[in-house]
């Protein structure tokens, strides 16, 4: 009986350690990074002595699915890595040839001419050719908004086994842009893989890129495995695009929606890349060997459902354009000014081309009284604003849309949190009926074309204008004519409000120095080219 | 006995039938489509209305549930929109770590709060005593889910002993697996090893009252054999019933905790599925626990029977 009561008071012991342990974890020396799960990498050849073969990366959110046609933005991660376009973009989102060699452009800007590059594999073995590249492009049309939006009515032909041609009805300038964007992603497959595929996505993720596929466990990990039969290009590395050569035989990518257990692991030596939160990041700050890096991640936009009974009134649209905070909105999403920029154009001023300032003077306007002033000629009487949010995806859309709402009640608009998970959101949101403003999170664009809330399926933008400086814009061929058409569109969409922009935000990951050459594209990480040493 | 359980059986048809169509019911009432959950925000309408066809959300309510329940009727559950996989396979796959994550966190459970309770029962008033009642308070006040996160700053990231997440099945040998289930059935064990103490030690002390004790302490038999030869064993039914809700509720699958630790058990397998829509899963998963609770309170009654032969079943 001794015994027993001596085994008793040792539990509450040791229970009152772990209380005190757990609360003095922030100073502790994580430096020793052993690795805790230390599996024996299979691989089918040894890698050099000093280059670790495996990898493990962690994801955050769930992967529905693998087709990179009908990427989301949690399967691009991986997806990235297995599939390959006819373009890529580049660190500064200017699309590079990648299974394309060169492509013509005919006179009347009509006629798109890819040439394909020769001895391109799958990773089925099977030899990359015109046929595969026609068949996954107008799947890839028929699936994309933004595809058919930009296409029409055309279709990839086949002109040869190595050239592919495209015959637009009408000029337009971003069909290079389209085929490298990281949603949605015009991948290539092969034609069989295409042609058995349904609804659901295809039933085999087979591509062209550095690491195939090897087993992907639903709500665990996908496992991707070294391409021996990858055929780089030459071009310089840069983003997505250029040289890609894998350093790593094997990588998993775990997937780990819980950030507190994502971060313990990569202190523990799981993970050597990790995403760091605020709260996390004095623990990292003081790590040796390890490095924070900051990436541009997305821009925050404020959505009107141009259907709404208020909304489609532009008065309603003016008075909360006028009344917005950026710098407020934008610290109460990200808590911290080192993480997020002013900026007042639809695109980033990174991209060149497009970026513009037309219209700025609408854009962060702190201005209540004109906003209650507005208010008033339109006649607002108390009507209820309904703000579509989710406190998913880490809180950022709920975080941004509470401080939207307390500036919009300091001017007296009465306002409803209608807080969904992100299924319900999704639902709603196509729903005209069923709210008024949406704050949201994007993947940066790489041409306006790719704005989704110039579409009328995204918010319902429904204006004869809008389009026809769209149609303008996509048009135009000289750097010149684009400037001017550019510069008109933006100030027209600062002038009609189909959305307001609120600024670009930063997240912020966590890199042990022993991992080298990862490189990050909107956040996305290229493993091509990455190299971790034992 | 056999004529029993044949009842006992029988008796679960309605309840699972009931239940199906409330689940059924309930999981059409929420908003929210896995079509456009898989296809995203880029996808165009046609191409989001398409894959609704293929899933047979277009159909009316009526057929739809017919549909489901002749699938279940045979054994199917129907497919999974997300796994591409039927439910039953995702049924068996998520059911191994759950139920050793369960069978682990029962044992830590029991080991931890039977001797405890019958030590503060014998004890009633001294340390042991006051011991439970602190134990079983920091038990029911902590948060299973805080108690993992200290355990895995201690154990994980400070001394790094066993790693912080992750599940690897027992054919990659037991210690292997054992390493990865430690930290959340401990979690989990302490949590269900309060309320066990405390039941546990009302009970005993509920029996440790009656005559036949006082009838064997003058005997002479030893205080050790009368706590647990005489007096443990006519408390035991009480305690054997909670264990078996607590085992039942385990098996449910305990969401946070997966969640936390990412063993990709019911708990997960149900979380995932809310969130993505993935309706004939989310059935799946239910019926399950349904019926596993079900089967674990039989197997307690016949339990009772053997433990305490005066039980009769009728």
């Amino acid at each position: 009986m001794n015994k027993l009561y001596r085994h008793s008071i040792l539990v509450l012991l040791l229970v009152s350690l772990l209380a005190v342990y757990g609360c003095s974890s922030g100073n502790g020396n994580n430096n020793a990074a052993s690795g805790a799960d230390a599996n024996a990498p299979g691989t089918a050849e040894p890698a050099p002595e000093n280059l670790a073969s495996e990898l493990r990366f962690p994801l955050a959110q769930q992967v529905p699915t693998l087709d990179p046609h009908l990427s989301l933005n949690t399967n691009v991660y991986v997806t990235l890595n297995i599939f390959e376009g006819l373009f890529a973009f580049d660190a500064n989102f200017n699309p590079v040839p990648m299974l394309a060699e060169s492509y013509d452009l005919s006179e009347d800007g009509k006629t798109y001419t890819f040439h394909l590059r020769q001895g391109v594999k799958f990773h089925n073995g099977k030899e990359l050719k015109a046929e595969d590249v026609t068949a996954s492009l107008n799947r890839w049309k028929s699936l994309t908004g933004r595809a058919q939006a930009s296409l029409g009515e055309s279709e990839f032909t086949i002109k040869d086994d190595y050239t592919v041609e495209l015959a637009l009805s009408e000029p337009r300038n971003d069909i290079i842009s389209q085929l490298s964007h990281v949603l949605n992603n015009a991948a290539i497959l092969p034609k069989e893989v295409v042609e058995a595929a349904g609804p659901d996505g295809v039933k085999e993720y087979i591509g062209t890129g550095p690491f195939k596929l090897v087993e992907w466990k639903q709500d665990q990990y996908v496992h991707v495995a070294k391409f021996d039969d990858y055929q780089s290009v030459d071009t310089p590395a840069s983003g997505l695009s250029g040289k890609k050569e894998a350093y790593l035989q094997d990588i998993y990518f775990d997937i780990v929606t819980d950030s507190a257990t994502r971060f313990s692991s990569f202190l523990a030596g799981t993970y050597d890349y990790v995403d760091v939160t605020l709260d996390n990041l004095p623990q990292v700050e003081g790590l040796a060997g390890v490095t924070v890096n900051k990436n541009l991640g997305s821009d925050i936009n404020l959505v009107f459902n141009k259907k709404s009974p208020l909304f489609s009134n532009i008065k309603y649209r003016e008075a909360v354009a006028a009344v917005l905070d950026a710098d407020e909105i934008l610290l109460g999403t990200v808590n911290s000014p080192d993480l997020y920029r002013l900026n007042p154009s639809y695109m980033y001023p990174e991209n060149t081309t497009w970026y513009s300032e037309a219209g700025k003077e609408n854009y962060n306007q702190k201005n209540p009284d004109k906003a209650k002033q507005l208010l008033q000629e339109a006649g607002y009487s108390g009507q209820e604003v309904t703000l579509l949010t989710t406190k998913e995806l880490g809180g950022s859309f709920y975080n941004a849309t509470i401080v939207l709402q307390k500036e919009l009640e300091a001017i007296g608009v009465k306002t409803k949190l209608d807080i969904n998970d992100f299924a319900t959101l999704l639902k709603k949101r196509a729903d005209p009926y069923a709210w008024d403003i949406y704050v949201g999170l994007f993947t940066m664009p790489s041409t306006p074309s790719q704005l989704l809330y110039l579409n009328p399926t995204y918010g319902f933008a429904e204006d004869a204008k809008l389009a026809e400086l769209t149609k303008q814009l996509t048009a135009a061929s000289t750097p010149e004519e684009i400037k001017t058409a550019n510069d008109a569109l933006q100030q027209y969409e600062w002038e009609y409000l189909a959305a307001v922009k609120i600024g670009d935000t930063y997240s912020q990951s966590a890199t042990r120095d022993k991992l080298t050459g990862l490189t990050t594209l909107a956040g996305y990480p290229n493993l091509a080219n990455t190299k971790l040493s034992q | 006995m056999a004529f029993y359980i044949t009842r006992r059986l029988l008796a679960m048809i309605p309840v699972l039938f009931v239940l199906s169509v409330i689940v059924f019911l309930i999981i059409y009432l929420i908003p929210g489509d896995p079509a456009a959950v898989m296809l995203g925000d880029g996808a165009s309408p046609e191409t989001i209305e398409a894959l609704r066809e293929q899933m047979g959300l277009n159909l009316p309510l009526l057929p739809q549930y017919l549909r489901w329940i002749g699938h279940t009727l045979q054994g199917e559950l129907g497919d999974s929109f997300f796994m591409r996989q039927p439910v039953r396979t995702a049924l068996a796959e998520h059911l191994g770590p759950t139920f050793s994550l369960a069978l682990l966190a029962e044992l830590i459970a029991i080991v931890i709060a039977v001797p405890l309770g019958v030590r503060a029962a014998s004890r009633r008033g001294e340390l042991a005593d006051k011991a439970l009642t602190g134990f079983s308070l920091f038990g029911i006040t902590v948060p299973g889910f805080v108690l993992s996160m200290f355990t895995v700053l201690l154990f994980s990231v400070q001394l790094k002993w066993l790693p912080v997440s992750g599940y690897k099945p027992l054919s990659d040998g037991l210690i292997t697996h054992l390493k990865y289930l430690i930290l959340p059935a401990l979690s989990l064990g302490i949590v269900q090893a309060a309320l066990l103490a405390r039941v546990t030690r009302s009970s005993m002390l509920e029996v440790l009252n009656e005559g036949f004790v006082k009838t064997a302490l003058a005997k002479g038999v030893s205080e050790q054999g009368i706590v647990y030869r005489h007096v443990l064993r006519n408390a035991l039914l009480p305690i054997l019933t909670v264990i078996g809700g607590s085992f039942g509720a385990l098996l449910a699958g305990a969401a946070v905790i997966e969640s936390i630790f990412n063993i990709p058990g019911m708990g997960q397998l149900l979380v995932n599925s809310v969130q993505r829509r993935d309706y004939a899963v989310i059935q799946g998963v239910i019926l399950f626990v349904a019926f596993a609770y079900v089967m674990v309170n039989l197997a307690v009654d016949l339990l009772c029977t053997i433990v305490d032969p005066r039980v009769r079943l009728k």
